[in-house]
Parts: C-alpha cells; structure tokens; sequence
C-alpha cells in the first residue's frame, strides 16, 4: 500500500495504491492526517491504483470528507474500479462522495 | 317540494295528531248535529203536548164557567118577570159555580124593571165564606157600556170579553162570560154573565214542565199578557220581551202542527237562547198559549256531553302522540345503535384485518424449515399470536394469549407483538427478550391484563432451541412417534410483576422434529354439553402425526378438534403454529483453516490465505474479493472487541466448501460478543451525519447470504455463508 498527497495552489491530490486493508489503512491513515483539514481546498484522491479497501479505509475518507465539507470545499474520487464502488455503494458512501 | 316532505317526516307524530283529532271532530260535530235535530224534535212534541194540554186545562174552568151560565139562563128566563128571584139565581149560579167564579149576575137594559130603576144589574160577589149580592147598576158604574153587555145584546159570537179590572164588582182582574137574556120574543133584554178570575191561569198552565226553566204565557187575543208565571220562575224583563215579539210581525216564524203552532227563536239580555212555540185557542176565549224554553236546558247536557267528549278526545290523542312520539324515539334510537353498530363492526373487520396483517405468512418453507401457523379468533378481534421470522440463521417464534377477549386483548397482543419484534432485533436470548416486554408492559398496564407468552429462538445450524415460558402451555415436541411436552420453568406470565427474572431454557432440537405450539382455545374448546376438548385428546392426535408436514399436522388437529365440538360456537381464539425442523448438513469437500493473533496487523495474512482457498474453488476475482472483505471486517470485529485491551487470544478462521456454498467459521476464546446484535448502519444519511462505526458488520451482512452468531463451550463462534454455485 502506497499513500501520497501533492498541495497544490487550488487543491489536494492524494494518489493511492495498492490494498488498503485494516493494516495498511492504520498506517496509510498517517499519510493522509493533513486531509482532514483540507482548509478550504478540493480534495482529489486518485484512485486507478488502488485495489482493495477495507472498512476502515472508508472511515478516512469519511474523515476527509467530513473536514472538506465543513469548509465547503469537495472530494472527488478518481478512477474508482467496478469492484470498490461496489463496496461504496454497500454502504450507501456512493451517494456522499464526488467521482470521476 | 321537498322542503315539506321533510318537514311532514319530521313533525309526523304532530300532523297524525292533528288529523286524527280534525277526523275526531267532524265525528263529533255530525254526531252533535244528529242529536241535536233529534233533541229539536223531541223538545218540539213535547212543547206541542203542553201547549195542548195547558189549554185544555184552561179549557175545562172555562167551560165550568160557560155550563154555570147555561144553566142558570133557563130558570131566568122562566122567571124574567121576577126581578128579585132574579137576584137570588143570580146568586146561585155564583154560589154553585167553581171557586174561579169570582162573581156574576145579570145586567138588564134600560128600565127594564121599571119598579128597579133605568139602571139594573144585580149582582153576586163571592167573597171567602159569603156571597154578596147588590145591585150595582148605577149612573156611576154605566154597564150599558160594558163590553160583555153590549156584545151580549149585539149576539155577538165572542162571548168572552178581554180580562179587565173590575172595580165595582169582582175588585180584581177578570174576564167575563156573559150570555144574551132573551124574553119570550126572542128579544135580547139583558145579558147574564159571570167573572172569573184570571189568577189561576198561570197556576194552571205552568202546573208542570218538562224542563224547569220553560215556562208558558197566555196572551189576550189582542196580545195582552193575562197569565206570566211568578217572576222567579219567568224573568219579567224576558216576559215583555217575549210579549212583544208574539204581536211583532217582523219577527221571524216557522209554522208547524199544519200551521196551528208557531215557532221563533229568542236571546235574554244575558245571552241565553231559546225558543218560542206560540199558538192560539181554538175555542173561546181565543186567547193565544206561548211556550218559552231555554236551549240551555234542552241541549246543555248535549253539550256538556259534546264539550266532555273533545276534551276526552284531545287527552286520548295527547297520549296517543306521546306513545307514538316515544315509540318514534325509541326506534329512531334503535336505528341509529344499528348505524353504530354497523359502524363498529365495519371498524373491527379493519381491525380484524389489521391484526391478520401482523401475522407473519401462515406457511413458510425453507430447506430446512416447515412452518404452518394459524389463528381464528372467537369475535372479529382476538387477543391470540402467534409470529415467526428469521434473523441471522435463527428462528424467532412465539406464541401467546391475552386474558380475556375481544378489542382489548387485541390492542394489548398488538402492542406485545410489536414488542416481541423491536427487543428481538438484537438479542438472541429469549429470557431477555421477555425479561424486556415484561418490563415494559407492566408500566402503565391498569387494566391489569396479562399475557400467557412462549418465546423460542432457534439456530437453524445447530437446532439448538432456546426459549423461555411465561405461564403458556408447554409446547409439545414431535420426533419419531414420540411426544415430548417441552420441560418449561414455571413463570408469571408478562405483565404481572415487573421485577420477575425469567430464565431461558435450551434443548437440542433432533433433525425432523415439529415444534408444536397452541393456546388454550385448543384445550378448552367445548362441546355442547360444555366438555372440553382437552390435552389427553390432543396428545392422542399429535402421536399419531410424526411424519405429517407442519400443515397437515395443523390440519389433523383442527379436523379432529372439530370432530369433538360440532356444532358447538367456538367460545375462545384459537392459535396453533407447527414448525418442522429438517436441517440438512454441509458436507465439505474442502476445508481450510487459519489462525490469527488477536492483533490487527494480522490480518494480511487473510489477504494470501483467501486467495489461495478461492483460486482452489475457481472463484472469480471479484467475488473473492468480496469474500475476503467480509472475512476481513469479521475478524476485525472479533479482534476489536472480543478480547479486552492487552489480553491475548487467537482467532481461528475456518474455510469449509460443499460444491456450493462457502462456509466460514470464525471462532474466538474472547468474552462473548454478538456481532449480530449490533445496530446496523443507517446507510442513507448524508456525510455530516454518517458515523464512523457500524460499517465493518454492514458490509459483511451485505456481502454474504447469511450471518449466524453462537456462543458455544467459552467461544464465540461466528457462521457465514455465501452460495457460489446453484
């Protein structure tokens, strides 16, 4: 599992890779702390490498989520693959987050 | 139109009244009217016959008066030469006649007697005990010009003159009957004449009445009153009044009797009405016989009796509206009790529908499940249940009856249904679960109704049963031909005490057994004669169904119940629900297990060990990925909350196949923890208010076809099942 953020002027870019299990979402979620507050930003995660998230890797992007919102800004989530959404839509997260 | 029909319907009672009391009247009025003629006529003859016979009373002194002077004119003309004995028959003839003869004498024209003077006329003067005889004949008291004298000397027919009052002679009122003296010429030369009182005549006509009030007056022919009744009996004022109108022309008569009577009506100052019946002497003195009657007398019993009958009339009516006014009400209230009535009862076939919807399918057939309920209430609404449904791979059933019957029970059974559904949710132990109702329905319960209620839990995997029994027959296990009544603790039924603990009993439900469950309406139907059908009977039908269908045990039971009652009316709800047990094993061809710390990081290894059990089943990618997050979030689960904070503990991950389905068995030595019990997550709420928790047992719900928790030797053993292949 890999977990990088990029500020940029307008936005965030966070890329994950790889399978964010329970295990690697406890220390993924390290990387991804400063999202919480994105202060005013979008948040753009890249998602076209990453396989596999388990619930707890939901909660942090509920958590950055929940920051983006409280100052207005978004949260898109790119490239999500057919089997993840799958996981988003189970638990009703595809109604809340922003894809592309 | 319109508007009057309404109001006729309306004040039905009041015109009824009215036109029975005007159909009443026109009754009375021609009845009234009937007699009223018929009193006319009666009144008519009757005053005919005094008119009669008033004269012929007066007819006979007359004529006692007229005979006194015809015989007497004999002798006088034998002694016309005898001036004196003259006097002496004059005196006679008085003497002899009847005490009304006041007086009488003979009265001789001029110079007749020479030696007796231009004037003679002597005459004889009835006093108490004597008669007087004088000669009255004077210059003063000139008899030539007397009426009786000179019709006597004329030969006049009228030989009676109008009563007068006579001075010189009588000293009273008379009248006079006087007869020509003829000498032996055939020569008028003086009159023989007697006077008779006029006194008597009243006396006489009035002597008796039919009615008290009438009265008679005789008038001169001239219309002169000569004889009135005593003014109390006659009011004087009427008297004039009436003598008036005999001689009145313009006054209007009515002939009858062949026009020998006359009849008219009259009104007194008082107002009083009544008729005149007036008629003339046919003989001499021609004087006229009036007879005076008062309607009042005549008619008023009529119309006492007329009056009498209308007001009896109006009462009868006032009561007969009342009646029919009460009657109207009462069946005006009766229909509107049937209005409600049928109100009520269409109300409770929407209750009764109501609490039929509450009721789970009365079959259910599963692999492993056969259930048949039923339930008939004795009245529209029961106060009977029975539910079933199935959570997590366990079997929530029960059964349960109200005290008492009808509406009341029903709402209570609603609410303890509901009940039953809501504490069930997340809690597999039935003890609890009516640990729970039983709290909550003894708050507020002032009715004091209680529930006899049998709660079971059943895991389908195991068969393990578990229940609890609040005061309900002991359900009865079928298994091989053998008949078990299920051993149950003997607790108060819910909503009795809201501090009792009740506690939950386990049996190990053999494959192909029927749990049988009933209320008391099943017991206790009766027949006719109020015998019971009882549970030795029941008992005997149930051993003899071992290997019927949860259905057609239902069926048996009922068809042999009813065989019992007959025709008898089924007196209480009655409730039975059957369920058959056939649970099928998982035969695995493949089995696979893994062993993991209680530690999170642990859980890569899930990630190798899934995907080579999946690659040795030919599991797509996918759907391995889907199964490796539900066993990922399982043991996340188990490792988060079954062991406590720095203890250590194992969690065993165990994977079996059976060519179809997958099953995986996650068990722990951590302190018992439901996974099952938990609340789901709310997957509909918006960002701001998604929680953090819940997520991990929802997906694992979502991924996999069934979820099952027990809770076995000291371990929790979590059961998935996910079908791959049909």
């Amino acid at each position: 599992m890999k977990a990088i953020i990029e500020e940029l002027a307008d936005k965030y870019v966070a890329t994950l890779k790889g399978e964010m299990d329970t295990a690697a979402a406890m220390e993924t979620e390290e990387v991804l702390k400063p999202l919480y507050n994105s202060k005013g930003k979008d948040v753009v995660i890249d998602c076209s490498g990453l396989e596999y998230i388990a619930s707890s890797g939901l909660r942090i992007l509920l958590s950055i989520l929940k920051g983006a919102k409280a100052n207005g800004s978004r949260v898109v989530l790119k490239d999500v693959n057919d089997d993840i959404k799958n996981v988003f839509k189970l638990t009703g997260f595809i109604s809340i987050f922003d894809f592309e | 139109m319109k508007h009057l029909f309404g109001w006729l319907r309306k004040h039905l009672v009041i015109v009824i009244i009215i036109l029975a009391a005007m159909l009443l009247e026109l009754i009375s009025a021609i009845q009234y009217r009937y007699a009223r003629d018929l009193l006319e006529q009666e009144l008519e003859k009757s005053c005919f016959y005094e008119l009669t016979s008033s004269a012929l009373r007066i007819q006979e002194k007359i004529a006692e008066a007229e005979v006194v002077v015809g015989n007497q004119m004999w002798h006088i003309r034998r002694h016309l030469q005898e001036p004196d004995y003259i006097v002496e028959l004059a005196a006679n003839m008085v003497k002899d006649g009847g005490i009304n003869i006041i007086g009488g004498g003979a009265a001789f024209k001029p110079n007749y007697f020479p030696s007796k003077g231009f004037y003679y006329e002597p005459y004889a003067h009835k006093t108490k005990d004597t008669v007087i005889i004088s000669q009255v004949g004077s210059e003063q008291h000139n008899y030539f010009q007397s009426p009786f004298y000179m019709a006597a000397m004329r030969g006049d027919t009228t030989k009676w003159t109008t009563p007068y009052l006579d001075r010189e002679g009588a000293h009273g009122i008379v009248t006079t009957y006087a007869l020509p003296i003829l000498d032996h010429n055939n020569i008028s030369v003086g009159a023989l004449f007697v006077d008779l009182t006029t006194d008597w005549i009243s006396e006489v006509v009035n002597e008796r009445h039919s009615y008290t009030s009438s009265f008679v007056l005789v008038l001169s022919k001239t219309g002169e009153l000569i004889a009135s009744p005593a003014d109390s009996l006659a009011d004087p004022a009427l008297v004039k009044k009436i003598v008036e109108m005999v001689s009145d022309s313009t006054v209007v008569r009515e002939k009858k009797e062949n026009g020998h009577i006359t009849g008219f009506a009259f009104e007194d100052e008082d107002g009083e009405k009544g008729h005149v019946y007036h008629a003339f002497r046919r003989y001499e003195p021609l004087w006229q016989m009036v007879m005076v009657c008062y309607d009042k007398e005549v008619f008023g019993k009529l119309d006492k009796m007329r009056h009498r009958l209308i007001l009896l009339a109006l009462f009868g009516l006032a009561v007969l509206g009342l009646i029919i006014q009460l009657f109207v009400k009462s069946h005006r209230k009766l229909q509107k009790a049937e209005v409600t009535q049928e109100r009520i009862n269409g109300e409770l076939r929407v209750a009764n529908r109501i609490q039929q919807s509450m009721l789970p399918p009365n079959h259910l057939h599963r692999q492993d499940l056969d259930i048949c309920g039923s339930l008939v209430p004795a009245r529209e609404v029961g106060g009977d249940i029975f539910d079933y449904y199935i959570r997590d791979e366990k079997l929530f059933f029960c059964i349960g009856d109200v005290s008492g019957k009808g509406t009341a029970a029903a709402m209570l059974m609603g609410v303890i249904h509901s009940m039953f559904r809501s504490f069930s949710l997340r809690e597999n132990n039935p003890a609890r679960i009516m640990q729970s109702i039983n709290e909550l329905s003894c708050q507020g319960n002032d009715s004091n109704m209680f529930v006899t209620f049998f709660l079971g839990v059943l895991d389908l995997p195991t068969g393990r049963l578990r229940y609890c029994n609040a005061g309900h027959d002991s359900p009865y296990i079928i298994h091989n031909s053998q008949l078990l009544s299920l051993n149950c603790f003997a607790h108060l039924p819910v909503g009795v005490l809201d501090d009792i603990k009740y506690s939950m009993q386990e049996i190990q439900l053999q494959p192909d057994s029927t749990i049988f469950l009933y209320t008391d309406g099943l017991t206790e139907a009766m027949d006719q004669e109020h015998k019971q059908y009882g549970l030795k009977r029941v008992e005997a039908v149930l051993s003899s169904l071992a290997d019927k269908n949860s259905e057609q045990i239902l069926e048996e039971v009922t068809k042999a119940m009813h065989e019992f009652v007959k025709d008898a009316k089924q007196s209480d709800d009655l409730t039975m629900l059957a369920v058959r047990y056939i649970p099928h094993s998982f035969e695995s061809m493949l089995t696979e297990t893994l062993v993991l710390k209680n530690d999170i990081r642990e859980v890569s290894k899930l990630s190798s060990f899934m995907k080579s059990v999946t690659e040795k089943i030919n599991l797509e990618v996918s759907l391995s990925s889907q199964l490796r997050l539900a066993v990922e979030e399982a043991v996340v689960n188990v490792i988060d909350y079954a062991y406590p904070m720095g203890t250590e503990g194992e969690v065993e991950v165990c994977m079996m196949f059976n060519g179809q389905s997958l099953k995986i068995m996650i068990t722990d030595c951590g302190v018992p923890f439901d996974p099952t019990a938990k609340e789901k997550a709310d997957t509909t709420l918006s960002a701001e208010d998604r929680q953090i928790g819940g997520l991990g047992i929802l997906l694992v719900r979502e991924l996999m076809d069934s979820i099952n928790y027990e809770r076995e030797e000291g371990k929790n053993i979590l059961t998935l099942i996910k079908t791959i292949r049909n």
